[in-house]
């Protein structure tokens, strides 16, 4: 354990590879970290730091801070610096390819390329709080404050929302191979057929059963077809989402109270985060049947 | 029931410029108090207190898309208060300041539709500085049509009043400013100050918005005779005998936040409802309301409906009007 911001740290992630831990907090700094705890990279900007997001390659991170956002490379090399976008960047993320790097902010979502200057910006009155590319790059998406899905077509910025969940939308994942879309909000999941024309007009596979928030929501890796959830009342769900009949497939029930999840990328195994700072493992049974 | 004590209470200052809303905040800052206080600031304070959790905000208001035509709220509040919440340990009180230009709309209707923030933390009063020697020119300043008054408005949304700068004014000019703050908003309690000094318990821990404490103040109904200034914003109180009906009172209530709830700032009652041996209680901001059933009445308690409405352009026989046929006969 190592001291590593002045104040609260906001968000900590290991790169893909496993090399590097970036943090980010309060005090406005994004910094990079090796496994023996000495600092690698760092920079600065004015405000708090939101969130911060590994390129797949795991060569470089972004986070959003204040009003910018801040790039750093792992090798410690200086990385482009952007403007300061109209206001506080809420979240980050990144295409597929690691080309291009999604901000949302309050207001609408910026795209930056290799320039200062974003290479498209998609107002929209708003308050995105996650925000999540599709992996073919072709839509991105956020989950906002006002219980709403915001969708843009990343080539000509045509629109889509969608309302009436029941709070805020915190988890969105997006299927492999693009075609589908997942959010949570509260103790509801929906998914949103993205294939042909995009789920315009249509009608999403609603996915009820956990009793409390849920608070981590995945694709498998190694099953693209399945889609993983956890909630904080210690039930882990495992789905295969069908437009008539059940969608569960399988369940558990622990006796913890869950704040996030991530599938292995090798294994039908989770990895969750407690309120209580502990890591639990579960396993679902290899070829699930109904 | 009151879950009211582990949820960390937040006062919000608002004050016009030059009031003396900073100095108050430094105030509760630097007095060796013994309370651990977060402050949220729109702008960075000039004096550096030791040890105090002060936090720059940036005003992100933003619209909720929930059919509610007048629900903004503070969307950076949402983040600070989020994060602030992770350390809860490190304070008891959080105080946040707006800038003189403020609305408090969003910053109120902020605690009232995150889930998070409602969970966690409590709006517990909204609390207005007024500089004594000028207020009167900013309550009558002409203002182009829709445009606010933000003057008018921040005494509308308070609970409670600081009348600062008592120094400056004499005591006819007092009177004649606490009239003014009295028919604007009838239900806050009203103090005055000279550099905004006032016992802390009076703007922290207040239960303002606790439906418990609803109308713990009585309100001072004016009669529309008193007023003596043409103004935008008044208070409208009812106090009627007698049962309501609940259908009936429903209608009423949601007539009065659809058609009204643009225009009324905040509203608190107590009403007697037919068939029912406990009071209930109510308020609101806009169309924000929460109401609950109340403890019992008690046996020689005075069976009174009591409302008060604060806000724009309300028409008092109107409301008295409709309210009175949802009484039982």
């Amino acid at each position: 354990m190592f001291e590593a911001h002045d104040g609260d740290v906001v968000r900590a992630k290991w790169s893909p590879s496993g090399q590097f831990v970036a943090s980010c907090g309060v005090d406005g700094a994004l910094r990079i970290w090796d496994l023996a705890g000495s600092m690698v990279a760092e920079a600065q900007h004015r405000g708090w730091a939101t969130d911060l997001a590994w390129r797949t390659d795991g060569d470089e991170v972004a986070a959003g801070i204040g009003r910018c956002v801040v790039r750093l490379l792992a090798n410690g090399m200086k990385a482009v610096q952007h403007e300061e976008l109209p206001a506080s960047v809420e979240c980050v993320t990144w295409s597929e390819d690691g080309r291009r790097l999604f901000a949302g902010h309050y207001g609408g979502v910026a795209i930056f390329q290799g320039s200062a200057k974003p290479v498209k910006t998609f107002p929209w009155k708003g308050a995105p709080l996650v925000v999540a590319a599709s992996s073919d790059g072709k839509w991105v998406v956020t989950g906002n404050q006002d219980a709403s899905l915001h969708v843009w077509k990343v080539a000509n910025g045509s629109e889509l929302q969608m309302t009436g969940f029941s709070t805020k939308v915190l988890l969105i994942a997006w299927s492999r191979n693009s075609l589908r879309l997942a959010n949570a909000a509260m103790n509801e999941i929906s998914e949103w057929d993205f294939s042909g024309k995009g789920p315009k007009g249509s009608k999403p596979i609603g996915m009820l059963g956990h009793s409390s928030r849920i608070v981590g929501l995945g694709y498998v890796p190694t099953h693209p077809d399945l889609l993983g959830s956890v909630a904080t009342d210690g039930s882990a769900r495992l789905w295969r989402p069908v437009k008539s009949g059940n969608s569960l497939i399988q369940s558990h029930r622990t006796q913890h109270v869950f704040s996030s999840m991530r599938w292995s990328p090798t294994e039908l195994r989770m990895v969750c985060g407690t309120s209580t700072g502990e890591v639990v493992s579960i396993s679902f049974d290899e070829e699930p049947g109904q | 029931m009151s879950t009211s004590d582990s949820k960390v209470p937040v006062t919000v200052v608002t004050g016009f410029l030059g009031s003396g809303k900073t100095t108050l905040v430094n105030y509760i800052l630097s007095e060796n108090h013994g309370k651990r206080i977060a402050v949220i600031e729109n702008e960075f304070g000039e004096v550096g207190v030791d040890d105090a959790l002060i936090i720059d905000a940036e005003e992100e208001i933003f619209e909720m898309n929930n059919g509610c035509i007048c629900c903004t709220v503070r969307g950076d509040l949402i983040r600070i208060l989020g994060t602030l919440m992770k350390r809860r340990d490190r304070f008891d009180y959080i105080l946040v300041e707006t800038t003189g230009l403020a609305d408090p709309a969003p910053v109120a209707q902020t605690f009232f539709v995150d889930d998070e923030i409602r969970s966690q933390l409590r709006l517990d009063a909204i609390v207005t500085v007024v500089d004594a020697k000028h207020l009167s020119m900013h309550l009558f300043e002409e203002k182009a049509d829709g445009v606010e008054n933000e003057a008018l408005e921040q005494i509308a949304f308070a609970d409670r009043i600081l009348l600062n700068k008592t120094d400056l004014a004499s005591e006819e000019e007092l009177v004649e400013v606490e009239g003014h703050l009295r028919s604007i908003n009838a239900s806050a309690s009203v103090v005055r100050t000279h550099m905004s000094k006032v016992d802390l318990d009076w703007v922290l821990n207040v239960g303002a918005f606790d439906l418990q404490r609803v109308l713990e103040v009585e309100p001072t109904f004016l009669d529309d005779s008193e007023h003596v200034h043409d103004q935008s914003i008044v208070s409208v109180g009812i106090e009627e005998a007698g049962q309501v009906d609940v259908e009936k009172i429903n209608d009423w209530l949601g007539w009065l936040l659809g058609e009204k709830g643009v225009d009324i700032f905040r509203m608190k009652g107590i009403l007697n409802v037919f068939g029912s041996d406990n009071r209930f209680v109510f308020q609101g901001v806009h169309m924000l309301f929460d109401g609950q059933p109340d403890r019992a009445w008690g046996e020689k308690e005075d069976r009174v409906n009591k409302m008060i409405f604060i806000g724009r352009n309300l028409d008092r026989d109107e409301i008295t009007q409709r309210f009175r046929k949802c009484l039982v006969r």
